[in-house]
């Protein structure tokens, strides 16, 4: 069991950091008015009965408010809750105030989500829980006195992120491995990161009752139970060793999802969304300088389906050339869309040529010239004729890479 | 109670050179003067070229959203809350 529980462990210092902004935007709206502050807040995607809750103060969630609950649900429980929506603007510039902060301690600063970073310390001296300290203090000093972080460290980023969830708010663990062993025991299957219920179970019907016994599965029973590289990554995860800091590889696929407030109800309603979700996705595709060889849109509601596939030979380099080709694929219909996406995927290098008639160079220029209109007077300034009596979707944030954002 | 709003407002600002800081200091809007008692945040954002200062301030119990457009230099209340619900 000593062998088990202790040599194969990673030996070495712990070197990462994760630090995630304890209930983030609903702080960050408590910092920014302080007479929120002390109060039952929930910052929603909308403020009717209907809309997801995207966070909750830490005043909610001591009455069980969650985040993913709906605003009715919370409202329930407590009728005076505050119910905010999503001040993009001010998240992001947090977001980059905690980057420049963390970039004074280390170099290695990546950000895992829009309230979540992980910063590597390898080949830096000193004590990681006295930095982890100072980090603190300067965000409570440049960010404001409201927002705290959550701080695990660890030897690789899967642990931190375990540390940083053990003592939420305010917390700072470490897991090492000297106490890796004590923590595991006291965690179940799901605390562990990546581990959902569907997984748990799969993991409990062959024996792996808790991560102690996940732990002491051997590579082969691993393997047997996920049938995929997936068991080599746990294996090595729960022994402290990095496999998750690799360079992100360039994107296969972008999408952008929009869930309606009020239902498209006709073609014009829907052709609005589907080119402002054109726009976001040629947004990332030109930051990769990429273009697109294929697109895929979906609108879906009540008993209604509207969806397309196609295929270009030569890419399409911007959202209003991805726009153009799926405008004339919309079709008339009746019903409620409540839900649109589209994706583009198959990307090559941007290196787009004309045709001989001039048409597509035409075209071209002109759209450059409507997107440096839009840099400089804002996104919107210039649109496609066609959705001029439609409303603008709201600017918001993924859940994910920020990178992309 | 939260009330989105778009209308201009007297703004009178502080700047202390010795630690480069900057604060709101009183607002004149509706014919009333309101002491500025605390800033929340100090944020910025870009639209298109354009870059606006938003102070998220508090006087009297009420909060206050200002924005300083930094192309015109004109300032805008773009809203107004209690702390309370709706």
């Amino acid at each position: 069991m000593d062998y088990l529980t202790s040599s194969n462990f990673n030996q070495g210092r712990g070197e990462k950091m994760l630090l995630d902004i304890n209930s983030c935007f609903a702080t960050i709206e408590q910092q920014a008015n302080p007479l929120l502050r002390g109060r039952e807040v929930v910052v929603a995607a909308y403020e009717n009965g209907g809309g997801c809750i995207l966070a909750a103060s830490r005043e909610a969630k001591k009455l069980g408010i969650k985040t993913g609950w709906r605003v009715g649900e919370a409202q329930k429980i407590c009728p005076n809750i505050i119910v905010l929506t999503p001040d993009v603007e001010k998240y992001r510039f947090i977001n980059r105030g905690l980057k420049k902060i963390l970039l004074k301690f280390s170099p290695d600063v990546q950000a895992k989500s829009i309230d979540e970073f992980a910063v590597n310390f390898k080949g830096i001296e000193g004590d990681l829980k006295e930095r982890a300290l100072r980090i603190k203090k300067e965000i409570r000093e440049k960010l404001g006195e409201w927002i705290t972080v959550s701080i695990g460290i660890g030897p690789n980023i899967f642990l931190a992120k375990v540390a940083s969830n053990l003592q939420k708010p305010d917390g700072l663990t470490e897991i090492n491995k000297d106490n890796f062993w004590e923590i595991y025991e006291k965690l179940k299957l799901t605390d562990l990161h990546g581990i959902n219920f569907k997984t748990a179970y799969k993991l409990e019907v062959n024996g792996v009752k808790n991560p102690q016994d996940f732990y002491q599965c051997s590579r082969q029973q691993l393997k047997s139970i996920f049938h995929s590289v997936c068991a080599d990554y746990w294996y090595w995860r729960l022994r402290g060793f990095e496999i998750d800091d690799k360079k992100r590889e360039n994107k296969k696929s972008f999408s952008a999802i929009f869930s309606l407030k009020i239902p498209a109800k006709n073609r014009q309603e829907l052709t609005a969304i589907f080119y402002q979700l054109c726009l976001k996705v040629g947004q990332r595709c030109d930051r990769q300088k990429m273009e697109a060889l294929g697109i895929m849109w979906w609108g879906g509601g009540n008993n209604i389906n509207i969806n397309g596939k196609l295929r270009i030979k030569e890419g399409m380099i911007n959202g209003w050339e991805m726009f153009s080709k799926i405008y004339p694929k919309i079709p008339e219909f009746s019903g409620e869309i409540k839900k649109a996406v589209v994706a583009i995927y198959d990307f090559q290098p941007k290196s787009w040529q004309g045709d001989i008639f001039g048409k597509r160079q035409k075209f071209m220029r002109e759209t450059e010239v409507a997107q440096m209109i839009n840099l400089k007077f804002g996104e919107g300034t210039i649109f496609p004729g066609t959705i001029l009596n439609s409303k603008r979707i709201p600017n918001f944030i993924g859940f994910g890479n920020v990178d992309q954002e | 109670m939260r009330q989105k709003i778009n209308a201009p407002v007297s703004v009178m600002m502080d700047f202390n050179h010795y630690q480069n800081k900057i604060k709101p200091i009183q607002i004149q809007w509706n014919n009333r003067d309101f002491k500025i008692e605390e800033v929340g945040m100090h944020h910025q954002f870009y639209q298109g070229k354009k870059l606006f200062h938003v102070f998220s301030v508090t006087s009297k119990g009420i909060f206050f959203k200002l924005v300083l457009n930094t192309d015109n230099l004109f300032w805008k209340l773009t809203e107004v809350a209690d702390g309370l619900s709706d």
